[in-house]
């Protein structure tokens, strides 16, 4: 399987905040969940990758390119929704369809407008006169209307509401159908990335927790609320991390089937994304 | 290339409206006969051009436009392009506004010396440029205010102290050499300090982590 974005020992060192070691791969044809509590290194990452900033250890490739020494062949490809960084709010899309169309070899004014229409964006108010929840659709659609073959999205869902963001994430679908095109999603709406995303990358601190497919993921991992007799009587190396609450210990095993063989009465449940960040970022070990 | 200045463009259309109030205001004033002050919309033109930086500051556009093919590039050089098209813009207008009031209040205008008075106008607004865009791309617009500020009370202080030093005699031999050749010497002095201008801003861009 060919890789649309390799990531090589990224590390970047700021006074407060250090990206370590960062290595993952994203395939082509796959969406890629890029998870993390606020701060952990998520948007640092995505800026690394896209050359956003520039001083840094490691290598990047997208579509086989070095990031640093390819990079205007790159960026005509990729297509990027960033947080809070966007066109001036006094523009109008009408004026980022005029821009854009010069910034892209294969801006397409058809689909530009198309999408507008689909998402009821009117192309002749300014900017400032949308909702959130409208910019950010202004934004996926401006990503989306150069035939990019990559999509490098971060918090894209944020401030849509649940219709909205059905529609992008239908759009999200849509787009890697032909399995050239792939996708790095940042969110922390983790119940969309569990409905489309192929794999999980989860970051804490500036470290790569775990990189691994969402199915391999919502399978092998699962959780065990307990009692703390119950909690116990499990060796410390069968499960990853725990975490204490009042009445029970929440206990995240890393091979369910592994453990169900051992602890036979452990009633082990499924795992949310949700819950498996909060035990690997809260828990103990 | 061309998406950048449409861009830039695009902003600045936003202050037509505050560039006509002045543009109004100026030929009343002209009219009334009280004085010409068209040589302003030159240096009126320069907050035209700072405005599309406070814009870019705003929604972070520096780092939307690195993602951009070749964007950190184009941004810094379509910010040179639309400034002397924005500064020719005006010295074409306040040229024309010269000739109008002084047609309407039956003046005798000497062309020759409103031409050079205007072009005069326009090559000091770009020099002011020169220093103010690479201190923009290294320090940010606000920090950038203060540091022209200082710049200039600098040029000032040390010039007013050096000038105790010069041979004020010979100076003047000098400035009657190249009387005829001043404005070609200015031209000249103004594209070199723009260009290396427009060399140091896209260094400082180029490296920037944005």
């Amino acid at each position: 399987m060919t890789n649309c974005l390799e990531v090589r020992n990224l590390h970047k060192k700021y006074n407060d905040f250090e990206l370590k070691n960062i290595n993952f791969d994203l395939p082509k044809g796959a969406i890629m969940g890029f998870i993390g509590e606020n701060g952990s290194g998520k948007t640092t990452t995505i800026k690394a990758i896209l050359n956003i900033i520039k001083q840094y250890d490691g290598e990047i490739r997208l579509f086989g390119l070095n990031s640093r020494d390819h990079d205007k062949e790159i960026k005509d490809k990729v297509g990027v929704v960033l947080d809070d960084m966007f066109f001036s709010e006094i523009l109008t899309p009408n004026d980022i369809n005029n821009v854009m169309k010069d910034m892209y070899q294969k801006w397409d004014n058809k689909m530009f407008y198309n999408y507008l229409n689909e998402f009821s964006l009117n192309a002749k108010r300014p900017i400032k006169t949308f909702s959130k929840g409208m910019r950010k659709k202004l934004e996926i659609v401006t990503a989306l209307s150069h035939h990019p073959q990559l999509l490098i999205l971060d918090e894209p869902t944020a401030g849509l509401d649940p219709v909205a963001r059905a529609e992008v994430i239908e759009l999200f679908q849509n787009f890697i159908q032909n399995e050239e095109c792939s996708i790095l999603l940042s969110s922390h709406i983790t119940t969309d990335l569990e409905h489309i995303a192929d794999y999980i990358t989860f970051i804490n601190n500036g470290e790569i927790m775990l990189s691994k497919t969402c199915n391999e993921l919502l399978e092998n991992y699962g959780i065990v609320k307990c009692s703390k007799q119950d909690f116990e009587k499990f060796d410390k190396g069968d499960y990853v991390k725990f975490r204490k609450s009042k009445y029970q210990y929440e206990v995240l095993i890393e091979d369910v089937k592994k453990f169900k063989r051992k602890y036979n009465t452990a009633v082990i449940d499924k795992i949310t994304l949700d819950d498996l960040m909060l035990l690997m970022i809260k828990g103990e070990e | 290339m061309k998406g950048f200045i449409k861009k830039d463009l695009a902003i600045a259309r936003s202050n037509i409206k505050m560039l006509a109030v002045l543009f109004v205001l100026y030929t009343i004033i002209g009219l009334l006969g009280s004085m010409d002050i068209s040589f302003m919309l030159p240096f009126i033109s320069v907050m035209v051009i700072i405005s599309t930086f406070n814009c870019d500051a705003l929604n972070n556009w520096e780092a939307y436009a690195a993602t951009l093919p070749d964007g950190r590039r184009n941004s810094v050089k379509s910010k040179y392009l639309v400034t002397l098209l924005i500064v020719f813009a005006s010295t074409i207008l306040s040229i024309i506004l010269s000739f109008v009031i002084a047609y309407v209040n039956s003046q005798d205008l000497n062309i020759g010396t409103t031409l050079l008075s205007m072009i005069i106008t326009s090559l000091c607004t770009l020099l002011f440029e020169c220093f103010m865009f690479p201190l923009i791309y290294k320090y940010g617009v606000e920090k950038a205010r203060i540091g022209i500020f200082i710049i200039i009370f600098g040029i000032i202080v040390i010039g007013g102290f050096l000038i105790q030093f010069i041979n004020l005699s010979s100076l003047d031999r000098i400035l009657l050499a190249i009387k005829d050749y001043g404005l070609i010497i200015f031209i000249t002095i103004v594209g070199i300090l723009l260009y290396l201008s427009y060399r140091i801003s896209l260094k400082f861009q180029m490296k920037k982590d944005l």
